[in-house]
């Protein structure tokens, strides 16, 4: 979870799109693309990550309050 | 044979009145009355008659029981006496009217008397404090009306502190004994809460005492709440007029004082259900309620990280179709020379090695051309 907090989530996303608008445009050569596209990764596994520990966070509080639902 | 005593006027006089204190120390005279005259606000002259006799009597104007007029029956107990000037005159010690009739018309005139002083009026009334704490009970503790209303309390209500001034309730001393329990009582450092007033039925000679001027005004003048209940039902004294609150028998002044707590108990009972439904129905409501919004939020949140997801698994997937490398799964190469990928073979150098990398792996070459 503080690992989580860390992570600025609408920054990566920010990111994360730009990267992929960097892939999609002809002009970006191959070895340029070849970083984004490993940054890219990253950035989607981080992501995961963050909405994955959401998804426990939300199942906590949940059992915190007595709803198992 | 004695000689005749030979006195002064004045001797006679004293002797006279010596012989009539000896042979009439008190008597009573019962007669009708007749020339009632009040003498500066102070003294009474009237004269007691019968068909055949007459007898002068004087009175002080504070031993009258209420106002009186001519031809009223009267119970007069007194002293007779010779004045030195005005001659004979029968001195009042205690004066009140006798027969039903006189003391039903003494009451009325008393009445009227003082319910023009404003003793009777209704904004005068108090309301009794219901249930009260203590009581200041004046009446006689052998009398039935005292067992009654004790009973009937206790029987009804608890915890109640009832202080008694044991009186005299009929006869020559009662008046004065009840006005001063009533002073007493209004005295006291702690006063009751109520201050009640009781008598049994009886003939109207016996309840008189209740409707004396003096009774009713200490009644009328009390500071602690009154509530007076003589006799029976019909009967209505003077006092239970002046009180804040009249109850038709002592039995009824204990009903009129405290609730009756099986009621209290039946009532409370209910109020307590009703209250426990309607908060029952109150809590309900809420927890349907914190049930729906709980529902809401849950589904809130879900969708958040849902939309999330989504759009996350949507730019993953343009980034794998987006890979280079995904490009030399389909036969085509990379070709480095140095860190330089090139575009063009214009940028090939002959002799110059440059890495050819396929998908499977990389190997060198030397153009030549």
């Amino acid at each position: 979870m503080a690992q989580a907090k860390k992570i600025d989530y609408p920054a990566l996303q920010r990111e994360l799109d730009e990267t992929l608008a960097m892939l999609e445009d002809p002009k970006t050569d191959i070895d340029a693309a070849l970083v984004a596209y490993e940054r890219g990764l990253k950035l989607v596994t981080q992501l995961e990550a963050y909405l994955k520990d959401a998804q426990n966070k939300v199942h906590e509080i949940k059992a915190s309050f007595g709803d198992q639902a | 044979m004695s000689a005749d005593i030979e006195v002064s006027v004045s001797e006679f006089v004293a002797l006279l009145n010596q012989t009539l204190d000896f042979a009439y120390p008190s008597v009573v005279i019962v007669g009708e009355l007749a020339n009632f005259k009040i003498w500066r606000d102070r003294l009474v002259f009237f004269d007691l008659k019968d068909d055949e006799a007459t007898v002068n009597c004087f009175a002080f104007i504070t031993q009258l029981p209420g106002p009186l007029e001519d031809g009223m029956l009267l119970k007069v107990r007194g002293q007779p006496q010779y004045h030195q000037t005005r001659g004979f005159s029968f001195n009042v010690q205690r004066l009140q009217p006798a027969g039903e009739g006189s003391i039903r018309r003494a009451a009325n005139l008393l009445q009227a008397k003082l319910a023009a002083e404003g003793l009777f009026d209704d904004s005068r009334k108090r309301l009794l404090p219901y249930p009260p704490q203590s009581i200041g009970l004046v009446t006689s503790k052998q009398s039935a009306a005292y067992a009654d209303f004790v009973k009937i309390l206790a029987a009804r209500w608890s915890g109640l502190d009832i202080h008694l001034i044991d009186v005299q309730v009929q006869g020559e001393a009662a008046p004065g004994q009840i006005v001063q329990a009533i002073e007493q009582f209004n005295a006291a450092a702690q006063t009751p809460d109520v201050l009640v007033v009781i008598r049994g039925g009886g003939s109207p000679e016996d309840l008189a005492a209740f409707s004396t001027e003096q009774v009713t005004r200490a009644v009328a003048a009390s500071r602690v709440p009154t509530l007076v209940a003589i006799g029976h039902e019909i009967d209505l004294s003077l006092a239970e007029l002046a009180a804040d609150q009249r109850a038709s028998t002592p039995s009824n002044a204990a009903e009129l004082l405290v609730p009756d707590r099986t009621q209290v108990r039946a009532a409370l009972q209910r109020a307590a259900e009703q209250l426990e439904r309607a908060g029952q129905q109150v809590l309900q409501t809420a927890r349907t309620a914190a049930e729906e919004q709980r529902v809401s939020l849950n589904q809130a949140i879900q969708d958040v990280l849902i939309s999330h997801q989504e759009r996350l698994q949507s730019s993953a997937k343009l980034l794998q179709a987006l890979s280079p490398t995904a490009i030399l799964q389909r036969g085509y190469a990379i070709v480095h020379q140095g860190q330089t990928a090139l575009r063009s073979v214009k940028q090939l150098q002959r002799g110059v090695i440059v890495n050819v990398q396929l998908a499977d792996g990389s190997f060198t070459a030397q153009p030549e051309e």
